[in-house]
């Protein structure tokens, strides 16, 4: 065991001998690692954003529908269902929020102009926690209880239409008898949603003014819900299949399978970014090495002359290797931590917010600190880095004591 | 005689040199290769998002992109066109109406956007026309029929040869109303413009909604909507200097693409910042270690007579001849694997739907371009003659026998 | 009277058939414990050579090298360095110290390699070190050391762990006549003293004149081989 302390200060101190060329290394590698990992809480923020506006955006994390209502999303595949029977089977220890909700196609006319919508009934208290439609308001407020004839627009929607708080619309949907039902509305309320097709296309009014209109008694077009663990939420769709046999169960990734795709992608490109990102690094490092090591080839030639076995000189210049490349890694590490520290209020995309909506996120992008995975890349570009250098620490050992003693420089 | 000794310098120490060129060419492919996809990208994104419905330029009434009121109209359009057609750089160019309505069948209605086309120039203008399932596109001088999307279609339980009703508002709170027969679905792959979109002929479109001899956009495609944006300038001038009329590219037409294309762009400036940075720290001590621990030879070449100014020279010269080799080596391979993909295209399965939001297919077509062959090899080059730079400062500051006790 | 080497026709041949160079030839010669032995002759005559394959650095063409009982030629790799490592002392012309590494942790580095406690290291280390005279200079680096000082510390670490033989090539070289003489001084008091048995190859004649024992190489033979009556 004292043989390992023997090569300790021996290889620290082998590091100093030239401080440039070693500190000219650590920044190499602190910078790659400070990519690879700042990178990646990037990428997961953005992914985190995307998948956050699929299920803000009255997704959630699991919905039920009518068998074939996602093909045909009309009024015709409803569903009713006991109030008794879908309490309890929503009171799960799993689910956080949820909600029923009339959702058709229909159009808005304002005095000027008329717009395509989706009309959706709800109770709004209950889509806190489930939806961004739980936020508040931009202006004004929500439709009284009951049927009451009060709407809730899209701001850009209202400006579209021409339209404020305090006016008129009309509302034209498809009703159960197939005919075209007409309700006149006043506005309330204006929202405020990250995604411009939402604020553009959705319409809230109350939940019994939706079946009013819609001739469809308690009847109902969807009921979606958030899970505490969004993980869960195949389980939890398992169970509720049980209970709810002849209806249809969807995932959040069954319904946004975009978002999904994004996650696995931005993933992949994470891994690839890595490695790319260490094989040149690599060359740095084993660069750095091997000069160090033909620098020292007396020396190393001594201490075989000492003695000194050869796997004990392999393990001396693997240390070092550790050390320089551990050092490197380490300050990587410290830095990217504070770049992501910086953002935690959020990198707020701009002007480029527009281009963000059209691959499915929100403005604002929010890194976290997932130590796992900090500590992921820092151990793979750490050991990766050691073994990398075992070449040049081979090497080192490898050499005929007479030869490397009368070596001229 | 510089270059000999330079040359033959680099050789002292093959490993190094080669782990050295062997860096720089990675680098620099990964560049060029990277650079050429990027743009690739980005171009097969503009050209098929425009390639739907937009053409490659619009000219609309000003003011009706941000606010399109069925008010502002253009016109006389056919007039217009016969003008503008005769730019060499317009292949085709068509008017076009857009319209909002309920359609109905005996059991539904949903709620469309009407796209009045004229079926003799629609057809080079969008690929709607190509991506017909079942039925036909429009006939010349067609008048009572209608093209739904497929999915519109389904859930309004048509088909080809049914009549659908249609609701809407005309020009002044005019009612809009009529009844056409379908002769065919399209298909577009997006599912919000297969549910929600429908076309019709726009003479008829003209009658039904009350706007006569009037259009909403003039609808230009030529080589590409890239090509077509340099010519904005010479359309807008065969428009009356007085008239409100506007000519639109396609980053008015579509201003998400062009932010998108902007985001990617920043974050991809980013990673390549970073790859240069680390490619240049990596090889600094390679041209560090290659000058001092020549020190005592240098010396000796000093106190022999040779002046500084010319050792600085030629390992300048070793330095410009490495990066050379490494830039070259990448150069050619980046190019090698650009063109291979630039053929075959490169085919990403998961990013198939993702594409389809953009009406492109999951494959990517990197383009051959100069600046993205030469942009990433010049930086690279640029970047590490600069830290090459240090090594050769200190040698001008050596003292020869300084230098030669120096171990 | 015990035989510490045994060289029974040793020879070193490098090259290929054309140009061969026989570094040392069929060299037969015994050396007894306690001896004194300068190793002489012009350059190229092979005592560096002989003095490499004693020491078990290098490998006999042919021959049989014996080292205290253990038969170096046929000994592997790892094995040999054992052998340097208990039984063998070095001390080189030059770069004999461990750069980074003090004078008196170069001393303590042998006998740490040979897994001695840190306390008993500690206490041989000074001792040593007082002894070869260099008391109170056991925390500097070798480049904060003359040139003597540094051969000395080699010394000091050669004899540390008490080896059957040191073996010196060219340990004067480098010095000036006065500290060469000191240096010539302390290993023939250590020789003397503590019967370590020494082989010193040179061409500095105070070295050889030094010596009891006087062999002379020419051409890889030993062409004299003296002893001096005391």
């Amino acid at each position: 065991m004292t043989q390992k302390t023997l090569i300790i200060p021996i290889a620290w101190r082998s590091l100093w001998r030239n401080s440039r060329r070693t500190l000219i290394t650590f920044a190499a590698i602190a910078v790659g690692v400070w990519s690879m990992i700042t990178l990646a809480a990037f990428m997961d923020a953005w992914v985190g954003s995307v998948v956050h506006e699929a299920t803000n955006n009255l997704t959630g994390h699991g919905q039920i529908h009518q068998q074939g209502y996602l093909d045909d999303p009309s009024v015709e595949y409803r569903f009713s269902l006991p109030p008794a029977s879908l309490d309890e089977a929503m009171e799960s220890p799993q689910i956080k929020a949820w909600n029923r909700r009339v959702r058709v196609p229909g159009i808005v006319r304002s005095e000027r102009e008329s717009a395509p919508i989706t009309l959706i009934g709800l109770d709004p208290a209950r889509e806190v926690d489930l939806s961004f439609y739980g936020n508040e308001l931009s202006s004004g407020r929500q439709p009284k209880e009951g049927r009451t004839a009060e709407i809730v627009l899209g701001r850009r929607l209202a400006e579209r239409l021409h339209t404020r708080i305090g006016k008129r619309v009309v509302i034209l949907s498809q009703n159960s008898s197939g005919e075209i039902a007409e309700s006149g509305l006043r506005v309330v309320g204006l929202f405020d949603a990250s995604l411009e097709e939402i604020e553009l296309g959705f319409v809230f009014i109350t939940l019994q003014k939706a079946q009013s209109l819609l001739d469809i008694k308690d009847a109902v077009h969807e009921v979606a819900f958030t899970l505490y663990n969004p993980e869960e939420v195949q389980s939890e769709v398992d169970r509720l299949k049980q209970v709810f046999s002849d209806l249809e169960l969807s995932t959040w990734s069954d319904l946004q399978p975009l978002a999904q795709t994004m996650q696995e992608m931005s993933a992949a490109m994470i891994g690839v970014w890595t490695v790319i990102m260490f094989i040149i690094i690599a060359f740095g490092m084993v660069n750095t090495l091997l000069m160090a090591v033909y620098e020292r080839t007396r020396e190393f030639g001594l201490l075989q002359a000492l003695g000194m076995k050869p796997r004990l000189i392999l393990s001396q210049v693997l240390l070092e290797a550790a050390f320089m490349v551990g050092i490197g890694v380490v300050v990587g590490m410290v830095i990217s931590i504070l770049s992501i520290y910086a953002f935690t209020d959020g990198l707020d995309l701009g002007p480029l917010a527009a281009g963000a909506d059209l691959f499915g996120s929100g403005r604002v992008l929010y890194p976290k600190l997932d130590l796992i995975i900090i500590f992921a890349i820092s151990s793979f570009v750490w050991i990766m880095g050691i073994l990398s250098c075992l070449w040049p620490a081979w090497r080192a050992a490898r050499r005929v004591p007479v030869t490397t003693i009368n070596q001229s420089y | 005689m510089i270059f000999a000794l330079a040359r033959r310098n680099l050789w002292r120490q093959p490993r190094r040199t080669i782990l050295s060129t062997l860096a720089i060419a990675l680098t620099t492919t990964l560049m060029v290769f990277m650079l050429s996809f990027q743009f690739g990208g980005y171009l097969g994104m503009i050209e098929s998002s425009m390639a739907l419905f937009d053409g490659h330029l619009q000219i609309q009434v000003k003011g009706y992109k941000k606010d399109p009121s069925i008010r502002k109209t253009i016109d006389n359009p056919n007039n217009l066109l016969s003008k503008i057609i005769q730019n060499p750089k317009v292949k085709h160019a068509g008017g076009r109406a857009n319209g909002f309505g309920l359609l109905s069948s005996p059991t539904r209605s949903f709620g469309a956007m009407i796209i009045g086309v004229q079926p003799e120039h629609e057809p080079g203008l969008s690929t709607v026309p190509k991506k017909i399932v079942e039925g036909r596109f429009f006939s010349q001088g067609a008048d009572n029929e209608i093209i739904l999307g497929q999915r519109l279609a389904q859930n309004l339980g048509l088909k080809v040869g049914d009549a659908v009703t249609l609701l809407g508002t005309g020009l002044n709170g005019s009612m809009a109303v009529d009844s056409l027969q379908i002769i065919g679905l399209f298909k577009s792959g997006i599912p919000e413009i297969d549910r929600r979109f429908a076309e019709m002929p726009l003479t008829r479109f003209q009658e039904t909604f009350s706007i006569p001899d009037q259009a909403h956009s003039i609808v230009l495609s030529g080589a590409s909507a890239i090509a077509l944006q340099e010519e904005k300038e010479n359309i807008l001038a065969l428009l009356d200097s007085d008239s409100n009329l506007v000519v639109l590219d396609w980053t008015e037409l579509q201003p998400p693409i062009l932010q998108a294309i902007l985001l990617d762009m920043s974050s991809a400036l980013l990673i390549y910042v970073v790859l240069i940075i680390v490619v240049t720290f990596s090889l600094l001590n390679s041209l560090l270690m290659s000058v001092l621990e020549r020190t005592r030879e240098f010396g000796m070449l000093m106190a022999l007579g040779m002046k500084p100014a010319i050792l600085g020279k030629v390992v300048w010269v070793e330095t410009l001849m490495l990066i050379l080799f490494g830039v070259l080596t990448g150069l050619l391979f980046g190019y090698a694997i650009s063109e291979y993909y630039h053929q075959t295209g490169i085919y990403f399965e998961a990013m198939e739907e993702m594409m389809a939001e953009f009406g492109m297919s999951g494959s990517i077509y990197p383009i051959i371009h100069p600046f993205t062959l030469f942009a990433g090899p010049l930086f690279i080059s640029l970047s590490i003659a600069l830290a090459g730079l240090y090594p050769i400062l200190r040698i001008r500051r050596l003292e020869p026998v300084m230098a030669m006790r120096k171990i | 009277m015990t035989t510490i080497v045994h060289c029974n026709a040793a020879t070193k041949t490098y090259g290929q058939d054309e140009v061969e160079v026989h570094a040392v030839q069929a060299v037969t010669v015994e050396v007894t414990k306690g001896e004194f032995v300068s190793l002489s002759g012009p350059s190229g005559s092979g005592k560096t050579t002989l003095l490499n394959l004693i020491g078990g650095l290098d490998r006999p063409t042919s021959g049989e090298i014996t080292v205290d009982g253990s038969r170096v030629d046929q000994m592997k790799k790892a094995d040999l360095a054992e052998l340097r490592l208990h039984k063998i002392g070095f001390v080189f012309q030059a770069y004999n110290l461990i750069p980074v590494l003090s004078a008196l942790e170069n001393i303590e580095f042998i006998m740490q390699l040979q897994g001695i406690s840190p306390d008993i290291r500690r206490k041989q280390a000074l001792s040593i070190l007082n002894e070869v005279g260099l008391e109170g200079l056991g925390d500097r680096r070798p480049a904060e050391l003359s040139g003597g000082q540094q051969q000395r510390v080699a010394v000091a670490r050669a004899i540390v762990s008490e080896p059957a033989i040191i073996l010196a090539d060219e340990p004067t070289a480098n010095l000036d006549s006065a500290t060469a003489e000191e240096l010539l001084n302390l290993m023939e008091s250590l020789n003397r003293n503590k019967q370590i048995t020494f082989i010193v190859a040179t061409h500095d004649q105070r070295v050889i004149d030094l010596t009891r024992r006087r062999i002379r190489m020419v051409d890889g033979r030993i062409d004299t081989d003296v002893t001096e009556a005391d």
